[in-house]
């Protein structure tokens, strides 16, 4: 006997298996819009998309529908991105939009985004594979139409900024079926050339359509295998092409393009003035020091006046001379009454003078000097010392004064 | 000394520049001997010469890169449209 579901268990179970179907949780669905309606306040968007056969309702919320980036209106063919769920209340299955393109465009946008994504995850855009740009390019390699208007934009910048500086054009389709190809091609054929320093790869602006070939695979992984850096320069105004993600340096156009590519050479030339008077300057300042130092050595030493200083010496040996005189003539005077009055004192002082005139010095065994009946006991032997000689005797008995 | 080379050795107008600032930079030192500095000297004015001259000498020239039928790179002077 079969089942038999309540309304709410069959949408529960159909909600369920919406939701586990990967497909359907990030789907593309391209459609007419209808009974389009921009709900106030909310600004979130209720829609349906149709074609000939069926349609679907549509729900894009407010954070999502700020970002699209036209005004949607019935009638209107789009491709719409976003995951189906069952609205369960009405039993509807409804899409989830979060992306909406114009149609048309959209089948480009779609494939560009998958592109993008595709080539990205491959690492085409990585940072680490930038190269700088020189900053004193000797050649522009440029690729672009012969006849378009990028070429002429280009060198005018070129001549304005750089008079003079060579270019080299790889000419290439840069619309239609073949550009892709020749685009490539021509990058190819200016790394194989090898003497541009920079190459700018692009054209004016255009539509969607026009910009192509800047979209495709080809000329993206040309633009990430040159050897040589590449500036991109498309003319457009919002998206970034993927030419753009793959080149070293993106310009909005290409008169951008060469104001980036070539420096001025009035800047250049300004700048190697400036470099030729620090460089005359620095030296000045350089001989100048050595020669303040060599002026400073020289009013030191005796170099200044070769004769000073012997002039110098020789009257500092005057005053010496002088001086020793002097001195010479005093110590002499001086030595000659200090002579004198020595002598005196010494006779004054002599004990053999003393001696003479009758008196006598007393020691006792040990030789010392008596001065005094304490310094000698009775029967103590005593020496005299008489001016011719000495006696020996014996205390007999002390007397006090 | 070995300046003289490294001026002989520069290839383009980058590295002159390059090593025109150093020189400018090593001439403000102090610390330096007469015999250096005006090696260096003279090393910066061969600098600025020979950097003068890669810009004064840059010859127009406006050339189109083709490829013939058996691949050979072919350069062409190009006698452009839109000059003047």
């Amino acid at each position: 006997m079969a089942k038999v579901w309540t309304v709410a268990e069959l949408t529960g179970e159909i909600g369920r298996m919406l939701s586990e179907k990967s497909d359907f949780r990030n789907c593309w669905v391209c459609g007419e819009l209808f009974n389009f309606k921009n709900h106030r306040p909310s600004g979130h968007w209720y829609f349906t998309l149709k074609d000939e056969y069926s349609s679907l309702k549509a729900v894009m919320f407010r954070t999502r529908s700020q970002n699209v980036r036209f005004l949607p209106a019935d009638g209107m063919k789009v491709l719409v991105r976003g995951s189906l769920r069952i609205y369960e209340r009405d039993g509807n299955i409804q899409l989830y939009a979060e992306e909406m393109q114009p149609s048309g465009l959209g089948e480009l946008y779609l494939a560009f985004e998958q592109l993008k994504q595709r080539l990205a995850a491959e690492g085409l855009f990585a940072q680490e594979l930038k190269k700088a740009i020189p900053r004193f390019p000797r050649r522009i390699g440029i690729v672009t139409s012969q006849t378009g208007a990028a070429l002429r934009d280009i060198i005018t910048v070129l001549q304005r900024r750089y008079p003079g500086l060579p270019w080299i054009l790889a000419p290439a389709a840069v619309q239609g079926e073949s550009a892709p190809r020749e685009i490539a091609q021509a990058i190819d054929r200016l790394n194989k050339y090898g003497k541009a320093d920079v190459l700018i790869v692009g054209r004016g602006g255009g539509s969607l359509e026009e910009l192509w070939a800047f979209n495709t695979e080809e000329v993206a992984r040309a633009i990430a295998l040159s050897r040589i850096p590449v500036i991109s320069a498309v003319g457009h105004e919002t998206d970034l092409t993927i030419a753009d993600l793959a080149a070293d340096l993106r310009a909005p156009t290409p008169s951008a393009a060469a104001e980036l590519a070539v420096p001025l050479l009035q800047e250049l030339q300004a700048g190697l003035a400036q470099s030729t008077r620090d460089l005359v300057s620095k030296m000045s300042i350089q001989l100048q020091q050595k020669r303040r130092i060599l002026a400073e050595l020289a009013r030191k030493s005796s170099l200044q006046n070769p004769y000073w200083h012997l002039a110098q010496a020789r009257q500092e040996l005057d005053i010496l001379e002088t001086r020793l005189q002097n001195n010479m003539t005093g110590f002499i005077t001086d030595k000659n009454g200090i002579l004198k009055l020595l002598a005196a004192k010494l006779d004054l002082l002599s004990p053999l003078a003393i001696l003479g005139r009758g008196y006598s010095l007393t020691y006792d065994t040990q030789g010392k000097l008596l001065r005094s009946v304490q310094d000698v006991s009775i029967e103590d032997k005593i020496k005299v010392r008489l001016a011719l000689g000495s006696i020996i005797c014996q205390v007999l008995a002390k007397e006090n004064e | 000394m070995n300046n003289e080379d490294n001026s002989r050795q520069i290839p383009d107008f980058e590295a002159g520049i390059k090593r025109l600032e150093q020189i400018v930079m090593a001439l403000e030192e102090k610390e330096i001997s007469l015999e250096v500095s005006l090696a260096f000297f003279r090393e910066g004015m061969e600098l600025v010469q020979f950097c003068t001259s890669l810009l004064d000498n840059a010859e127009r020239q406006m050339e189109l890169l083709m490829e013939g039928p058996d691949g050979e790179l072919r350069v062409a002077p190009a006698s452009f449209i839109g000059e003047g």
